[in-house]
């Protein structure tokens, strides 16, 4: 339960000394793709922040988000970040199950109400009453509409509570729906991805815990520190496509080279996230670096926009079909045009009268 | 193949300019940038290893390191798993990372009264 | 409707709608020339000249050195434009792909920078063919509504694909909608409009080719 010890007495009283807090402010300026010129403004800022208290629900979704969160051992400055803020309700992840948990999350709700960060991850089905995905006897919908109410600002974490993800792909069965579909009267970030970057995760929740407002965000609602730039612009492969440089198969020699995947279909050109510069699994790699393009996670509705080993430039259906058609309706309408044009051809030749000299003197015969 | 290492090294050479005559010099995040593969050990070798290297305890193991150019120092974050966390080059003449911060230099004075005083209080009381 | 719907019903059915005009366009124009027909030319034809036709196809790509000299501005923008459409077209490495995946066949691909250039220099001769059509008297006077539309229909594509490449003005993912769209807009009207001097162009060169040919004039 949050209370009213400061971040910066949080953390020594856990034993961190100040040059270690100073560590974690420049990683957490890092972290929110901020100069290093700001760590001394977020060094104070933090210093006096008040832990703030989070509501995490966790609705239509496959717990990817919070593995992904997870994954990272402590004591890391994740797991840091998550020690600063006062997780009141998570139900995978806190110690009660049942009635206490729901009773947790009504005890917070109350007393922090108007204050707590509400965290959604996971798609709302709204088919139906709502009814293919409940807790606690309370459909995701209702239950969404009522954390909504006291909550500061909403952070949709993943694709599915962003855009409707996966469960909103065709022909989406359950009716799921993002947050902000729902939800209208609320500052929304959308943290999308399949799963997010963790440190996306945590980066959103230190510059609400730093500022206590919640960053810049783009036409999609997403910060724009993270989603700022398309992968294929942060790309370390960019300058092969540059160059025309082009891997035709997952196995020739252009792939062994690392040459650009734009032919195998990344969808990096149209897809905006951090995957190119954080990289996944402590900065290790991603997905481009491993030798597969990118899937456009982070972007609506990637799961129906065409296959995933098409060039994005190529059209998502087949066209011969069309060209077939359409050549042999021209054909047709083209022979129409002909016979028309050589019966009115042969009209005119029946028509035509041949003129004799004779004809011609006629008239000048008549006026004499 | 490289591409991204000389621009960098070029905004080092200015930083150290500005560090030469005005004192104050700068940083290089490279925590985050899309480096290319080849790029940090061209960069490590251009620094080259510097006269001075000292580990922080905090947080995990935090290596600051002087580069052969004097002035850049080469400073990697890591957590308790050892992964890197941040890391920077920075142009300065000393890191502020390394330097005591006043209110430890205050708390220690306070506490080394203490202990003197517990001392003292000691070798009367015996 | 979001960027990426845009995009994805451009590359879907916005493709397959254009295509099919563009096709059946194409047919029925040719059909309607070549049904015409023209008048059996009774005379004997001069010695030598059974390749007339197709030669002019080739030479009358050759600037005429009395015309080059009158109209150096035509010519020059002319020909900086039609190349530079064609490199763009043809060598740029996503539409490299879009013919593999389209028609089966494919090549190397130019440079981007190479391609960024040219495609760039090719807007540019489109702006000054423009203004020299408003500025000179006698082409504006014979300008019609079909030479303002044909100008707008090629400026599109190119226009928004600089824009695209370069991130331009609007977000990539939009931008790039608006570029395969633009590009399905001149299909549909290429049949329609001057344009369809992409093909046409053959036919008349070898039509006049031959007649002249015909009479013995020199070529």
């Amino acid at each position: 339960m949050a209370d009213e010890h400061s971040l910066g007495e949080l953390l020594r009283e856990q034993g961190i000394s100040r040059r270690g807090f100073l560590k974690f402010c420049g990683a957490m300026a890092s972290l929110m793709a901020l100069p290093s010129s700001m760590v001394p403004a977020i060094a104070a800022a933090l210093e006096k922040a008040q832990r703030p208290s989070v509501i995490w629900l966790s609705f239509q979704e496959c717990t990817g988000c919070t593995e992904s969160l997870t994954r990272s051992h402590s004591p890391t400055l994740e797991s840091l970040i998550l020690n600063a803020i006062s997780l009141d309700y998570h139900h995978t992840l806190q110690a009660a199950s049942g009635e206490a948990a729901e009773a947790a999350r009504e005890a917070a709700m109350k007393q922090f109400f108007g204050k707590y960060l509400l965290v959604v991850d996971g798609s709302i089905p709204t088919k139906d009453g709502g009814v293919y995905s409940t807790i606690a006897g309370i459909s995701n919908l209702d239950m969404l509409h009522e954390a909504a109410k006291g909550a500061a600002a909403i952070v949709a974490v993943g694709t599915c509570a962003a855009f409707g993800g996966l469960p909103h792909a065709s022909p989406n069965p359950t009716g799921a729906v993002a947050v902000s579909d729902i939800i209208k009267d609320k500052p929304i970030i959308n943290v999308s991805g399949c799963p997010p970057i963790p440190v996306v995760i945590t980066g959103v929740l230190a510059h609400y815990l730093t500022f206590g407002t919640i960053p810049e965000l783009d036409d999609l609602g997403r910060p724009k520190s993270f989603y700022g730039e398309s992968i294929h612009d942060r790309c370390y492969r960019r300058p092969f496509y540059d160059q025309g440089k082009f891997a035709k198969t997952f196995d020739d020699e252009g792939a062994r080279n690392g040459w650009c995947l734009f032919e195998l279909g990344c969808k990096g050109p149209t897809t905006f996230n951090a995957c190119a510069t954080t990289k996944w699994n402590q900065g290790t790699s991603f997905p481009i670096e491993s030798g597969h393009g990118c899937l456009g996670c982070s972007e609506p509705d990637f799961w129906d926009a065409g296959s995933f080993y098409q060039a994005l430039s190529t059209p998502i259906t087949p066209v011969g079909r069309a060209a077939a058609v359409a050549a042999a309706a021209g054909i047709v309408g083209g022979a129409a045009i002909a016979m028309h044009n050589r019966h009115t051809k042969a009209a005119a030749k029946t028509a035509h009268q041949t003129v004799t000299i004779d004809d011609l003197e006629k008239p000048s015969g008549e006026a004499k | 193949m490289s591409t991204n290492a000389p621009p960098l090294l070029h905004e080092i050479a200015t930083l150290l300019d500005r560090l030469a005559r005005t004192g104050e010099g700068g940083n290089v995040q490279l925590y985050g940038l899309p480096l290319q593969p080849g790029d940090y050990e061209a960069l490590q070798e251009a620094l080259g290893e510097g006269e001075i290297s000292a580990e922080l305890q905090a947080l995990g193991p935090t290596q600051i390191r002087e580069t052969a150019l004097y002035g850049v120092w080469w400073i990697t974050h890591r957590n308790g798993e050892q992964e890197v966390v941040d890391e920077s080059i920075e142009v300065t003449r000393c890191p502020a990372i390394l330097q005591t911060p006043a209110e430890d230099v205050a708390e220690a004075a306070l506490a080394l009264r203490k202990r003197l005083s517990v001392a003292t209080k000691g070798e009367h009381d015996g | 409707m979001s960027d990426m719907a845009l995009l994805l019903w451009a590359r879907g059915p916005g493709l397959q709608i254009a295509l099919t005009v563009f096709i059946i366009g194409m047919l029925l124009k040719l059909f309607e020339i070549f049904s015409l027909g023209r008048k059996k030319d009774l005379s004997t034809p001069r010695p030598g000249k059974a390749w007339s036709g197709w030669k002019t196809i080739f030479s009358r790509s050759l600037p005429d050195r009395t015309l080059l000299k009158r109209t150096f501005p035509t010519y020059l923008m002319g020909y900086t434009f039609h190349i530079g459409f064609f490199i763009a077209l043809l060598f740029f490495a996503p539409h490299i792909e879009l013919f593999r995946k389209t028609v089966g066949l494919g090549w190397p691909a130019l440079p981007t920078t190479l391609v960024d250039g040219v495609t760039l220099l090719s807007i540019v001769a489109l702006l000054l063919m423009l203004g020299y059509r408003l500025y000179h008297p006698v082409k504006r006077f014979l300008s019609t509504f079909d030479d303002y539309a044909s100008w707008a229909l090629t400026m599109a594509p190119l226009l928004s694909g600089y824009l695209a490449v370069h991130h331009l003005l609007l977000p990539y993912t939009l931008m790039l909608a608006i570029h395969i769209l633009s590009v399905e807009l001149l299909l549909v009207f290429m049949p329609f409009t001057k344009l369809f001097h992409t093909v046409s162009l053959f036919i008349s060169r070898w039509y006049n080719g031959d007649a002249l040919g015909h009479k013995g004039a020199r070529l």
